[in-house]
């Protein structure tokens, strides 16, 4: 199936200005007034306020009918996901003048069946990967006093702006046909595997800095010298406790999902081990 | 300075509700790093400020919103855990375990929120109705006002009423479980990193993760630099790649 605008015959009515102006709006309001019901829905009816209007100028009733279809549950990740709503806008576009209960159905179609996977896409790659690597170089100057911390994030976020805008302004020129072929091809499972590896080698070098285990153990053999249990370790493989409560905690993640019974067993284990004087 | 950082902790995770700018929202209102750098600085000790900010980002570094749930509300752990340690000198170790608490607090609160955000998308269909678009607008900005003015009193008041409290109870604790507590700061920073690992879920690239360990274990080098040599591992990855897919052409090459 191709698009109108690929056969060449569509006109733009949408400037590159408000173009800009629909993703600062979509960014802008994404998670604001996230509610159980419609998600993301009333930030993209928001974001898309001003186009539609351009758009349908003087036939107030399409745009009522315009308005009410945009304002549906719509959830997604908003920076790689800004590229469904740029996709959906592009065809609010090129599939102007026809009729609004074909719209309805092809424009809602896109945004639904896209939104899950991509959101998937996005979530993997901006918010499990990126943002640990880059608040994990910032946490790392924060814990050692500095305000540079908070620097990295600052600028982090503003990456964040500008990838969401690529995305955006890519959704909006392949429109949906091109788009849903892209989705499917390898590469971005390609990018997802070698971020995910960026991330593992990450979080090693993080953990080897920020976790912190030792015990005050000592084995006392008569006549001799007590042997300190953490000096034996550390001549053997330094940093194997650290790496032992890592993976350990990794293996808790197998039974259960739940953050605080996680963070209450912990804390449960440390004072027992305290108590006992193994801690 | 009780009054001054609980306010300030009232106004920052207010905003953290009106989840205003996303990637803004996601990275800075809501990350303790930012918390740390203002309750820091209004506190006159930059420093404190910046290591508990760093402590809690690490420990819920991972957290994604799938679906818009969190495991644990970071906003609110960041702002009102950061602002009580600063206020009582409490040691890291110590802030971190009441920050877990803050934020498994704090998570109750968010499907309320949520739920009094409902009211909002229909209000928006009434004005679509009519096709008001200023009407539409001035929704969307109701909104964000109404969950600011929500939220930000819970932050206000457990700061507030909180830091009175921790003291006397810290005093009144045996040495052994503030020993035990101080273990499990440096503990619980894993949890992050095994939530991420999960995440990522790729069980064959576990030597990338061994092999980040040990080079910052074994050569003391900075996060910074282990980045560096990350990347470079990276690139390695992708250049063997692309060597198999020379010697092999797919058909999906003519996709990309």
């Amino acid at each position: 199936m191709t698009d109108k605008r690929e056969q060449g015959t569509k006109i733009s009515v949408l400037t590159k200005k408000d173009l800009k102006k629909a993703y600062f709006n979509w960014h802008m309001w994404a998670e604001s007034c996230h509610s159980f019901e419609r998600m993301q829905g009333m930030a993209l009816c928001r974001a898309f306020c001003d186009p539609l209007k351009k758009l349908y100028g003087d036939d107030t009733e399409g745009l009522k009918r315009a308005l009410k279809r945009e304002n549906q549950l719509f959830n997604t990740e908003a920076l790689i996901g800004a590229s469904v709503v740029g996709a959906a806008l592009s065809m609010e576009e090129s599939m102007m003048g026809e009729p609004e209960d074909e719209k309805d159905e092809a424009i809602t179609s896109v945004k639904v069946g896209l939104m899950g996977p991509i959101a998937g896409i996005g979530d993997a790659l901006d918010w499990t990967v990126l943002k640990p690597i880059f608040l994990g170089i910032a946490c790392d100057l924060a814990l050692k006093g500095s305000w540079v911390g908070a620097l990295i994030a600052v600028l982090f976020a503003v990456a964040l702006y500008y990838e969401g805008s690529a995305m955006f302004h890519l959704g909006y020129n392949l429109g949906k046909s091109t788009f849903a072929k892209l989705l499917g091809s390898s590469i971005f499972q390609k990018v997802i595997l070698l971020a995910g590896a960026m991330g593992l080698f990450m979080m090693g070098a993080l953990g080897a800095s920020y976790v912190s285990l030792a015990t005050p153990l000592e084995i006392s053999i008569s006549g001799q010298d007590p042997i300190v249990l953490q000096e034996a370790i550390d001549s053997i493989v330094p940093g194997l406790l650290p790496l032992g409560a890592i993976f350990g905690i990794r293996g808790l993640m197998k039974k259960t999902n739940n953050f605080g019974i996680i963070c209450l067993i912990i804390i449960g284990i440390c004072l027992l081990g305290s108590f006992v004087g193994i801690f | 300075m009780a009054l001054k950082l609980a306010i300030a902790s009232a106004l920052l995770y207010g905003f953290c509700w009106t989840q205003f700018f996303y990637a803004f929202d996601c990275v800075l209102w809501y990350s303790a790093l930012i918390q740390g750098f203002v309750l820091g600085l209004l506190a006159g000790d930059l420093a404190t400020g910046m290591i508990l900010g760093g402590g809690i980002t690490l420990l819920t570094i991972s957290m994604v919103a799938s679906g818009g749930i969190e495991p644990s509300d970071i906003a609110f752990a960041g702002s009102a855990t950061i602002s009580i340690a600063l206020i009582n000198h409490m040691d890291t170790g110590t802030a971190l375990t009441l920050a877990i608490a803050m934020g498994l607090i704090g998570e109750f609160f968010t499907p309320v929120c949520y739920t009094i955000a409902n009211v909002f998308p229909h209000m928006m269909d009434k004005y679509a109705e009519k096709a008001d678009i200023k009407g539409m607008k001035r929704t969307s900005w109701l909104g964000a006002l109404t969950m600011f003015v929500v939220s930000a009193p819970v932050a206000f008041l457990t700061v507030y009423l909180g830091s009175g409290l921790v003291d006397t109870i810290l005093n009144a604790t045996p040495a052994w479980i503030l020993t035990g507590l101080n273990v499990a700061g440096g503990v619980l920073p894993a949890i992050g990193i095994a939530v991420t690992m999960k995440i990522i879920n790729q069980p064959k690239l576990t030597p990338v993760f061994v092999l980040g360990y040990f080079l910052v274990q074994l050569f003391g080098i900075s996060v910074m630099g282990a980045a560096i040599v990350g990347f470079c591992v990276v690139a390695i990855l992708l250049a063997a790649d692309s060597i198999k897919a020379q010697t092999a052409v797919t058909a999906d090459d003519d996709d990309d």
